[in-house]
């Protein structure tokens, strides 16, 4: 009973700062000294946009865009050139009754910057960062210089005059406090949009590839999608808000758009906090009041380029000091959430065995599931796999052994779609798998842990569970922007899967703790479930017990029987003899790129090759 | 045509110099040092002021050194050499073990910073540069070629060759060639690795400084904004080099300068569109080979 009125009033109280800043926000106008502090609003409101849009590039996905405002005049020349260029002078409509074309140049604008947002971001699915963020900063320069100079479709330096101000029917709003309200709401609209897809499989698919990219992918992210995505997003958010200043504004020439613009609006993502929700709004808003004031100062009325500097300045110390920016609030990737205490009364779980395998399995024990042939793997001159070949059977714990360097994590990788095979075939329930990206492999039934822990440090535990249930939980980007209750439904259906897994692996109660704050242990424990998230038939586990203590490896032991028992087929690689020798039903011994035995525990044991291949020939 | 060819020789060999500046300190740091093109604009401008007799800084009238040309180069040149030091120093040694998007955002940052005070030191407007007295336009091959552009070429495949050399065959550039191959297994080696950076950056600063030294004399103005689109280019050039290699980084400065000449020349329309060019033949590369025209492709390491 306490527990849930404390629950209802922190919800309460978590929807004061919401509340306040939407009366803020209402008010403003109002409260404002003058039509100038007004239009400085709505400018405010316009670079708001702008940074969020830029924000789920730099801060969600990780990827640096210098040259965002391209994608703003792409949608501030859309409007203007069909609205004044085409149906005024071209087609000779009256501009006062032209407001029913607004909508029409929005959705031009989304398409041609969303275009363009895809053309930039295509070279980045193979290109390295740095060469993305000198590539940005050239697209940007060629919009620019083309805005310029293509004289018959952008009237050049002059620009475009005489855009029609905002309006419905004839009743024209150009009022600074009428503007200022029609910004507002497509501020709100793009930040509850955001929002919404922010906390789903799309948001979550974005920070992940941030974090660590390849485990992005071997949940099944396609990860170059999504980059790509988040490119046609940001700049679809920026071509909107392109179209609102055009009209706002009612001219656009190049001087709207310097090439500091671009450092600007990314300055204020730094500044507020890049990869956070509030961020964004934090940062432009500050900027934009305090360049304001500081117009009015003589200082800066002689120097206008301290304005600039000044913000460089900032940006410098803080990536310094303070790189999370002033709201370094982390970014909540769910809407639901499962209480941490325990399971919710009156609902029954289902079984840990139905959630690990879900799908009836009809393939009976001990028949061949995934069968490795001749498999081999060159680096430049250097042979890390001969020709392997081995089997997966249903039903059983594979280990896999081998002294260092023996090939095993290059047969991991293999096995896993992160390394191409040079020679062999892989084969998985009938079908070819070699080839495969590992978000396919992953996808068709194939999970896997790494050497060395790689969770997504910046997320809850429960945030993890929901990456690796990707590929049940995806959809249409407007769908979860409008937040339909079909894909509410699904996310709390895996959260609650989550939760089972997570009480199975032995760490239920950190579903809600940050993945870093976890111990070794308890973050080995995750990244199993984690894997086991994504309903694999075979889950291949790369080392899980190093650097585990005797007790924590023993518990580890029974955690993977559990979950052969549960229906998933394990391959184990591990230096830990007991352990493996222990749980594995079979054991394959790599040597040099080769097997060089296989059979139960006790066969291998006895095998000569195998203590040559150990402890040398003499032993 | 042997007059562009010329010309296109001359603005290569800049974005050439320029280029292998981003190049070794890519090659040591792993970042694009948006800098370079503000160290670019400060070279010119402390070659400028010691040349000057009598200048204006920050608005307020100074008298000038009214130092003979060779000398007015090198204080140029190591007035860019201290702006490499100090950026470095100050703002990237902090984050020496941070992610990569910091560091680039940092450059740019750097890069905004240090053109505000360029704009804030020597106005918002150009300055002229006078002309050194090379004497007038020669006759080759039937053209009439501006002696300054062949001067300007020479000076930059020296400047390269020499850079290169010392990269190659002495200590320090071994030392360099070390740090970028592998920071820890140097470290471990006994090279004082943030040293190595420091050298590499002063180097780079001082060959980015002798490129904006060289534009100034070739175009007659020196501007706080001047690095901007050299530098845009020379990142471009160094791409197309494969980032890293410094001859492949000058050839690539020598083809982005030849592509557009010969475009603003020939191509109609072109010397309007001239600085979209390289930008062009950027997305181009990209777009084919993601690794560069000369680079190799990284392999990804689990």
């Amino acid at each position: 009973m306490t527990t849930s009125t404390s629950a209802t009033s922190s919800r309460l109280l978590r929807l004061i700062p919401p509340a306040v800043l939407a009366i803020v926000a209402l008010l403003a106008p109002v409260l404002l000294p003058g039509d100038r502090w007004v239009r400085v609003a709505a400018l405010a409101l316009i670079y708001i946009a702008l940074a969020s849009g830029l924000n789920i590039l730099v801060g969600l996905t990780g990827l640096l865009d210098l040259g965002f405002i391209a994608f703003f005049i792409v949608g501030a020349y859309t409007t203007a050139i069909l609205t004044v260029r085409l149906f005024v002078d071209q087609l000779g409509f009256d501009p006062d009754s032209l407001w029913w074309l607004f909508p029409v140049s929005l959705v031009a604008a989304l398409l041609l910057a969303g275009i363009a947002g895809a053309i930039i971001g295509y070279p980045t699915l193979r290109a390295r960062g740095d060469y993305l963020a000198i590539m940005t900063l050239a697209f940007g320069e060629i919009v620019r210089i083309v805005s310029i100079n293509w004289i018959d479709l952008t009237g050049g330096s002059v620009g475009i005059r005489n855009i029609p101000p905002f309006g419905v029917g004839s009743v024209e709003l150009v009022s600074p406090a009428a503007n200022y309200y029609v910004v507002l709401a497509m501020v709100v609209v793009i930040l509850v949009a955001l929002a919404g897809v922010v906390a789903s499989p799309v948001g979550r698919a974005w920070v992940a590839i941030r974090e660590d990219e390849l485990v992005a992918s071997s949940m099944g992210i396609r990860t170059r999608r999504y980059k790509l995505l988040a490119y046609v997003c940001g700049a679809s958010i920026a071509g909107v808000t392109g179209v609102f200043f055009a009209h706002m504004q009612q001219f656009i020439n190049p001087d709207s758009f310097t090439l500091e613009d671009n450092f600007i609006v990314l300055s204020l993502v730094i500044l507020g906090g890049a990869g956070t929700y509030w961020g964004p709004v934090v940062g432009a808003t500050l900027w934009i009041f305090f360049q304001a004031i500081a117009r009015d100062w003589t200082i800066v009325q002689e120097h206008p380029e301290f304005r600039t500097g000044f913000l460089a300045l900032i940006v410098i110390v803080l990536m310094i000091l303070r790189p999370g920016g002033i709201v370094s609030r982390r970014l909540k990737l769910t809407r639901g959430s499962t209480p941490a205490e325990t399971k919710p009364e009156g609902v029954i779980m289902p079984p840990v065995e139905n959630v690990i395998t879900p799908a009836a399995d009809s393939v009976a024990p001990g028949t061949p599931v995934l069968v490795v042939d001749g498999v081999g793997r060159t680096f430049g001159g250097l042979t890390a796999l001969g020709s392997v070949s081995f089997e997966v059977r249903r039903g059983e714990i594979l280990g896999l052994m081998g002294p260092n360097g023996a090939g095993k994590s290059t047969l991991l990788n293999v096995l896993s779609g992160v390394t191409k095979p040079s020679r062999g075939t892989i084969t998985f329930r009938g079908e070819r798998i070699d080839g495969l990206e590992s978000d396919r492999v992953s996808v068709r039934g194939i999970a896997r842990t790494f050497q060395t822990v790689r969770l997504f440090w910046d997320m809850t535990v429960l945030e993890n569970m929901l990456v690796g249930a990707h590929e049940r939980l995806r959809g249409w980007v407007p769908a979860f922007a409008l937040r339909l209750p079909r894909h509410r439904h699904d996310e709390s259906a895996a959260l609650a899967e989550a939760g089972i897994l997570l009480e199975f692996a032995g760490v239920g109660e950190r579903r809600n703790d940050r993945a870093s704050s976890l111990s070794y242990d308890a973050q080995r424990r995750v990244e199993i479930a984690r894997a086991l998230m994504t309903r694999p038939s075979i889950l291949l586990l790369d080392e899980p017990a190093a650097g585990m203590n005797e007790s924590e490896t023993r518990e580890l032991a029974s955690l993977i029987t559990a979950i052969r028992d549960a229906g998933t087929d394990i391959v184990l690689i591990e230096h830990d003899m007991d352990l493996l020798m222990s749980v594995s039903d079979r054991i394959v011994v790599l040597d040099h790129g080769e097997v060089i035995a296989s059979g139960t525990p006790d066969e291998v044991r006895r095998e000569p090759a195998v203590l040559e291949a150990y402890l040398g020939s003499d032993a | 045509m042997t007059q562009t060819l010329i010309n296109g020789l001359a603005v290569g060999g800049i974005y050439g110099l320029l280029a292998v500046s981003f190049s070794v300190v890519y090659g040591v740091l792993g970042m694009v040092n948006f800098a370079f093109g503000e160290v670019f604009m400060f070279g010119a401008f402390g070659a400028l002021v010691a040349s000057a007799a009598n200048t204006q800084i920050a608005g307020a009238d100074f008298a000038g050194p009214a130092l003979p040309q060779w000398a007015a180069i090198g204080v140029g040149l190591l007035v860019g050499a201290l702006v490499g030091l100090l950026i470095e120093r100050i703002a990237y040694k902090p984050l020496r073990n941070a992610p990569i998007l910091s560091m680039l955002i940092t450059a740019i940052a750097v890069s905004m910073l240090l053109r505000a005070v360029g704009t804030f030191l020597f106005g918002a407007s150009q300055s002229p540069v006078p002309a050194p007295a090379l004497g007038d336009a020669i006759s080759v091959l039937g053209a009439r070629v501006q002696p300054i552009d062949i001067v300007i070429f020479g000076v930059a495949v020296l400047a390269t060759a020499a850079f290169w050399a010392l990269v190659r065959f002495s200590p320090i550039g071994r030392a360099i060639r070390a740090t970028a191959q592998d920071k820890d297994a140097a470290r471990l080696m006994g090279i004082g690795v943030d040293k190595v950076i420091s050298t590499t950056f002063v180097l780079g600063s001082i060959m980015a400084a002798l490129a904006g030294i060289l534009y100034s004399q070739k175009y007659g103005f020196a501007a706080a904004g001047m690095g901007f689109l050299p530098g845009l280019k020379a990142l471009v050039a160094a791409v197309l080099g494969g980032i890293g290699s410094i001859p492949g980084a000058f050839v690539g400065g020598l083809v982005i300068g030849l592509v557009e000449e010969f475009a603003a020349g020939y191509v109609p329309q072109g010397s309007a569109y001239r600085d979209v060019i390289a930008f062009g033949v950027l997305v181009l590369v990209l777009w084919l080979r993601p690794q560069g025209l000369l680079g190799r492709r990284e392999v990804q390491k689990v």
